[in-house]
């Protein structure tokens, strides 16, 4: 693809090898885009552990509770699904 | 356990094409969602929500469970490995999340699916319900266009597993 095309940047965004190489000078610990995305996949697994407890609908304003109560909701909001399963 | 090159060729195509399948198939979700939320035609509506309960169930679920295991063999079948470098253990985290977030979400999918077959739904008919789907498609839609992301770049970055690993693959070579 045109990624190979790529012109080579920073250590966060220079392509690596096909396949990983031996590179023993370049042991200078934690890159910082691991440390950037590693806080937004912190963040994603706490969004997922939220959904999974019921967390996230109580704080969502539009989750499932949240949009079953009301005069709308209560129609057909009788036999809401729970957030796990079908 | 390393792949041979043409098996390897085919294992990466596999899972390029579900990975690529699985975000165009929610791009499609996306649209459905929009139009079930914004359209003023009950028929379409309707339409929407039966035909986004059809295209989770048959084809996103199965796209997200394919790239996922072709990723997985992917990994493990090349030197790249699967807790080795941060890019692909990111991905895994990634991919992993997603799928269990879209499996917690199919209920609330498949009831409005039903809501939708049975009854027409007006505007504010389970509007949470509605918008949170909305809500899930976007976020995975971007979720999925990180993973992507990563994919393509590899951003270099070893775990500790994978240098301790290196340098004993490393001693092991050199006698």
């Amino acid at each position: 693809m045109g990624a190979e095309s790529q012109p080579r940047g920073t250590e966060e965004t220079r392509m690596a090898h096909p396949f990983p190489q031996p590179d023993p000078g370049d042991d200078t610990g934690t890159p910082r885009w691991v440390k950037v995305q590693g806080i937004f996949v912190v963040l994603l697994l706490l969004v997922a552990i939220g959904m999974a407890t019921g967390l996230v609908n109580r704080l969502s304003p539009f989750g499932l509770e949240g949009g079953g109560h009301g005069p709308a909701g209560d129609r057909v909001g009788d036999h809401a699904p729970s957030e796990s399963g079908h | 356990m390393t792949m041979t090159p043409r098996l390897r060729s085919f294992a990466l195509t596999a899972h390029v094409v579900f990975s690529v399948g699985w975000i165009g198939a929610l791009a499609g979700f996306l649209a459905l969602a929009v139009a079930g939320l914004t359209s003023q035609d009950a028929q379409t509506v309707r339409a929407a929500y039966i035909a986004s309960g059809l295209v989770t169930w048959y084809v996103i679920v199965p796209l997200a469970f394919a790239s996922l295991l072709t990723g997985i063999v992917q990994a493990l079948g090349t030197p790249w490995g699967l807790f080795r470098n941060y890019w692909v253990l990111f991905k895994l985290v990634i991919i992993v999340t997603a799928t269990f977030m879209l499996m917690g979400k199919t209920g609330a999918i498949s009831f409005v699916a039903t809501v939708a077959a049975e009854t027409t739904l007006s505007g504010a008919d389970l509007l949470g319900v509605r918008l949170s789907i909305l809500a899930h498609a976007v976020g995975g839609l971007v979720v999925l266009l990180w993973a992507a992301t990563l994919g393509m770049y590899k951003p270099r970055g070893m775990t500790r597993y994978g240098w301790r690993k290196q340098h004993e693959e490393r001693a092991l070579s050199q006698p």
